[in-house]
């Protein structure tokens, strides 16, 4: 059950956020676990990362949104923020703590179920998946976040993890075809990349965590810069 | 008519000739059809083209023109029904279709009544190679040089004064080319026979050559037009943005002007209500100090005049945006990317009639070494892709989708990307630059 927290000092603004979303779960055939707080002190005192998603006032007597929201970003970097706001420009530096939009108040039903709708999608892309490889005998389950980038050399694949390498026979296409849809992209003959490791492009080339550069084919520099591009400012709400 | 002594080029080659020029522009064009049904139509156009032509070669000459006449109709039927194109087009292209077919048919008639004359004993395996060797070279190398002429993500819109000229061409160069054949006692008609088969191949180049350089110079009038429109539309970006400029720096001294008038007022007199009155007064213009302090003041400038104008029509714009992202980024290059994309976003949302659904959302952050800007706006109805391009409804077509292009032309100034997607209702317009290293 996705958990959601309302963090907002006006109770009437609290009633009105509480019965989108019920109207929300009616419309959707979902059922949401809700907890409301009065102030930024009642949820980040101390924060306990229990919800997939928090809408926060930013305008609040004794712990202002933003400091609330500074507060839960130390203890959770996975949590959707979503501000809300009487005026738009309080909310303008929420790039600072991953709260790239937010809503004004009164909030029109319409545009918060839209804003839920993503943050939704956002929770659900965020669930963690992983691979199994077999290293001839044995079988290794790998985090496919933690996945810097593939490599094949002659027959055998190396695969790059942050912490450490696993060697084994295959070939990269039957690994693009398992890593589907997961953000990988094979900028030449020998290499899948791991878009989210990507730190920035050079001419020829791509750099990834730890410093590592890796080529880039002429022909797919464009479809690689199109894909990080999607990647970057992909659905993160 | 003097071919008594060498027989003019089969019916049957015509046909081919003419059914390849046609593939040569379909394979260069978009297509209309799903692949099987393309090779259905194709197919169905080859047996036309070459059928057209053995009927019309057992009708007398006097009904030479209709026998041709017809087999135009065909190739412009072929061309309309396999390819993504109007009926201008359609025209423009059987013209050029025309030519290039008469050209490679007459050139290799030609070789062949040299190298491998009509009467004498030739095992048919050799005239099939010279004519499978001579129609594959020649009209490949026509497919690339038109390839390079017709690029597939553009549309052709030929003018009716373009299309007439590209007829008058194909169709004084097919007249005049076969005037020896049809009869021989005009000024214009070749003589010796063997010679008036080279007449009518130099005709045809030149009828081809005059074609190609109406295409190259179309191209080179549309390009400049570009251009132009482009400038226009960065001088506008630009105009608005100094205007903009201006009426804020004035309102920003008027709010210096009355801070300062309210204090004396203030000062003056002393009722409690009057200082509330007044406070009230204050906070009411304190909005445009505040208002959009991104760290860059000419993001600032243009999020300030975009949302004051979706503030006029009850649009809601949200901006999450850290300026000082934008380091490094030319002030004009800057208006050129917002602006433009703001104004499609906000032109696409004063369509929806219900208030409430006009949404826009603006993101802008700086991430490792990249800067993403990233504009989103709601839409409903269908959008319309154009040959892979977004075409945008505007009314006028000078416009038509510069604001966009321009974003992209500007963005690759800095080796970045743009895309456009849209999902669930959302149109989405990301850029991504790279950030030089420091």
């Amino acid at each position: 059950m996705i958990r959601i927290g309302i963090v907002e000092d006006e109770p009437r603004s609290t009633q009105l956020l509480l019965d989108h979303l019920h109207r929300y779960e009616a419309e959707h055939g979902q059922v949401f676990d809700i907890r409301t707080f009065a102030d930024g002190r009642g949820i980040a005192s101390p924060y306990l990362p229990e919800f997939d998603i928090v809408f926060l006032d930013v305008e609040m007597e004794h712990l202002d949104g933003f400091s609330t929201a500074q507060r839960i970003r130390e203890v959770d970097t996975e949590v959707v923020l979503v501000f809300i706001t009487n005026m738009a420009q309080f909310a303008i530096r929420g790039y600072e703590v991953d709260a790239l939009s937010y809503l004004l108040k009164p909030v029109p039903y319409f545009a918060f179920s839209q804003e839920l709708h993503r943050c939704l999608e956002r929770v659900q892309k965020r669930e963690r998946s992983t691979i199994m490889l077999s290293l001839g005998t044995e079988l290794a389950r790998v985090d496919v976040a933690g996945i810097v980038y593939l490599e094949s050399i002659k027959h055998r694949l190396v695969v790059h993890t942050l912490e450490q390498q696993y060697s084994f026979v295959g070939t990269l296409k039957e690994m693009e075809t398992t890593l589907a849809g997961k953000n990988f992209f094979r900028s030449n003959n020998c290499y899948l990349v791991n878009l989210r490791h990507v730190t920035g492009v050079k001419q020829s080339s791509c750099l990834l965590i730890g410093d590592r550069e890796l080529q880039i084919s002429r022909p797919r520099k464009k479809a690689f810069l199109d894909a990080l591009t999607d990647y970057v400012g992909g659905r993160a709400a | 008519m003097i071919l008594d002594t060498l027989p003019d080029i089969p019916r049957g080659y015509t046909g081919l000739a003419e059914w390849t020029a046609c593939m040569v522009y379909i394979l260069i064009l978009r297509k209309r059809l799903p692949a099987l049904r393309l090779v259905v139509v194709i197919a169905v156009g080859a047996a036309g083209l070459v059928g057209i032509q053995l009927i019309a070669g057992t009708l007398p000459v006097a009904f030479w023109s209709l026998g041709m006449a017809l087999a135009v109709a065909g190739m412009y039927a072929l061309l309309l029904a396999s390819t993504r194109i109007s009926l201008r087009d359609a025209g423009y292209f059987t013209a050029r279709a025309l030519v290039l077919a008469e050209l490679v048919a007459s050139f290799q008639w030609q070789l062949e009544c040299y190298f491998l004359p009509p009467d004498a004993p030739v095992n048919p395996l050799w005239r099939a190679l010279l004519l499978v060797g001579v129609y594959g070279a020649a009209f490949t190398s026509a497919y690339f040089l038109e390839a390079r002429h017709f690029p597939k993500d553009r549309l052709l819109n030929a003018t009716t004064k373009e299309l007439a000229s590209a007829v008058a061409i194909a169709l004084l160069t097919f007249v005049m080319s076969n005037f020896s054949f049809l009869n021989a006692n005009t000024p214009f008609s070749g003589r010796l026979s063997a010679e008036i088969f080279y007449i009518r191949t130099l005709v045809n180049l030149c009828g081809y050559a005059a074609l190609y350089a109406q295409q190259e110079q179309r191209l080179e009038i549309s390009g400049k037009a570009e251009i132009e429109a482009m400038n226009g539309i960065l001088r506008n970006q630009h105009d608005q943005y100094l205007l903009s400029k201006r009426n804020i720096d004035m309102v920003n001294r008027k709010y210096h002007d009355m801070k300062h008038q309210i204090g004396i007022i203030r000062a003056e007199s002393n009722p409690d209500k009057k200082a509330a009155y007044l406070d009230e007064l204050e906070g009411s213009i304190k909005g445009y100090e505040t208002q959009n302090k991104t760290g860059n003041t000419v993001l600032d400038t243009i999020l300030t005049a975009k949302s004051m104008y979706c503030a006029e029509h009850d649009i809601t714009l949200t901006t999450v945006a850290d300026g000082t992202a934008l380091e490094g980024l030319d002030a004009m290059d800057i208006s050129t990317i917002f602006g433009n994309a703001l104004d499609n976003a906000i032109e696409s949302t004063m369509t929806l009639a219900d208030p409430d659904r006009r949404l826009i959302r603006l993101a802008l952050f700086a991430q490792n070494d990249f800067v993403l800007m990233r504009f989103e706006n709601y839409y409903e109805g269908a959008l319309r892709f154009e040959n892979g391009v977004l075409s945008t409804k505007k009314a006028d077509r000078a416009d038509h989708g510069y604001g966009i292009k321009n974003i992209r032309y500007t963005v690759e100034k800095y080796a970045g990307s743009v895309t456009i997607h849209a999902e669930d209702n959302w149109f989405v317009l990301r850029v991504l630059i790279p950030r030089p290293r420091r």
